[in-house]
């Protein structure tokens, strides 16, 4: 049976998830070829459900992470380091993209709000943050490519809010949306609230997935919490580097390829 | 108004009468229907009776798509236990159908089935059920498996 024309396997294989697909690569040539087209993987951007995997920077090395909350106590674990860097990433908490926009926090005369850069009009625009008492301990994060999110944490407490915008439209006033609230255990140890600086959340499951460290700089953790405590798990993560605390971020595969400019390389 | 009734006829002689809204559907009926409105009996050449038979049986229950969250929510379960019907080489054969006659809802459909279910395919069990052939050397197979080696491979798969 079978014998399905190209145009079919071609409407097909567009929703086949990316990571899948470059398994199916050695189905035969002519999969190969299609799945190396420009035209496709356009389509296949545009059409396959993204997918999101969780990567932790830690100690100038990239390495994967495996998070499970489908078990009684989640787990995370660390896969082998992916690649390894000589030089800095900026801080997660300088920026995030979505969509091809970039967006920042951003301050002038006492004012905080959110600054997104549009990569297609290489505009700047900016955007109300929520009405929160103060803005200090704030971190942006984007989930499955999709939508923006951002944590709040009040300071000298220990919990922590998550506000999502319920739209982004250029120039326009923002609403944001408290999604939900957790809290974090306070290490009795040292009597330090501990911080955020990266995080990532599943909205259905309201659970946080993020990496947090104490004053006291050699404890850093990635933790699971959900709302109401549910989930609530720590890993200590060793990190050598001192000046640079590990944060984790989102990575969607894609078909897609940056086109290098080879003059540039080869010079 | 009582409405028009159409007899659909399979490639192996079966024949299916249903309401003219419900054939309508098929957008190649429609067109049909368009270019002379007289015809009540309409041959399909590429699809056989118990393939067509589950065309039809989407058809009617889409016939009257209703805007209500409601409604959209039960037609999408109603979908899902559909889907869930058919093996893969059957769902093969209702999107060559569903192309050929036109349903854009269940092309829609049986293509997001498909491709759920295959992504957890093997190349080998790809080309099985796909009728493809391997036209790679060995050597060659072996070079795109290793380039696409999958950094995110180990932690896809469950460990035994």
């Amino acid at each position: 049976m079978s014998d399905l024309p190209l145009d079919l396997v071609e409407e097909l294989l567009s929703r086949v998830p990316a990571t899948s697909l470059k398994r199916l690569r050695s189905t035969c040539k002519k999969w190969n070829a299609l799945l190396n087209n420009r035209r496709f993987t356009e389509k296949h951007f545009r059409e396959a459900s993204k997918q999101s995997h969780a990567l932790l920077w830690k100690d100038f090395r990239v390495c994967p992470m495996r998070i499970n909350l489908n078990v009684a106590a989640p787990s995370i674990e660390f896969k082998s380091v992916l690649i390894a860097l000589n030089y800095y990433l900026l801080e997660s908490e300088n920026g995030v993209s979505l969509k091809g926009n970039t967006y920042w926090f951003a301050l002038d005369d006492d004012t905080s709000f959110l600054l997104g850069f549009d990569f297609t009009t290489e505009r700047f625009n900016r955007f109300s943050l929520p009405s929160t008492e103060n803005l200090d301990m704030m971190v942006l994060s984007v989930f499955r490519e999709e939508k923006l999110s951002m944590s709040h944490e009040k300071f000298c407490t220990s919990k922590m809010d998550i506000w999502i915008p319920n739209r982004i439209d250029s120039e326009a006033a923002l609403s944001w949306k408290k999604s939900f609230s957790i809290e974090f255990k306070i290490l009795s140890i040292c009597h330090y609230f501990p911080f955020c600086n990266s995080f990532m959340i599943d909205k259905e499951k309201k659970v946080v997935v993020c990496t947090a460290t104490t004053l006291v700089r050699d404890k850093n953790m990635v933790s699971i919490i959900g709302e109401d405590n549910a989930y609530y798990t720590e890993i200590p993560v060793e990190s050598t580097n001192c000046s640079c605390s590990p944060y984790i971020f989102n990575y969607v595969p894609s078909l897609v390829q940056i086109q290098q400019c080879r003059d540039k390389i080869e010079e | 108004m009582s409405s028009n009734k159409i007899v659909l006829t399979s490639s192996d002689g079966e024949s299916f009468e249903v309401e003219e809204v419900v054939a309508r559907k098929l957008q190649i009926v429609g067109h049909m229907l368009e270019d002379d409105c007289v015809i009540n009996e309409i041959p399909l050449q590429n699809v056989t009776g118990d393939i067509l038979s589950m065309v039809i049986e989407y058809c009617k229950t889409h016939v009257d798509e209703e805007e209500s969250e409601e409604a959209q929510t039960k037609l999408k379960t109603w979908d899902e236990e559909f889907m869930k019907k058919f093996d893969i080489k059957t769902l093969l054969q209702i999107i060559l159908a569903a192309n050929y006659l036109n349903v854009k809802g269940l092309l829609d459909l049986v293509s997001q089935t498909i491709a759920d279910t295959i992504k957890d395919y093997t190349p080998e069990q790809i080309r099985e059920v796909f009728g493809v052939e391997n036209d790679y050397t060995e050597e060659e197979e072996a070079e795109v498996r290793k380039e696409n080696a999958w950094a995110f491979d180990e932690a896809d798969t469950p460990k035994p």
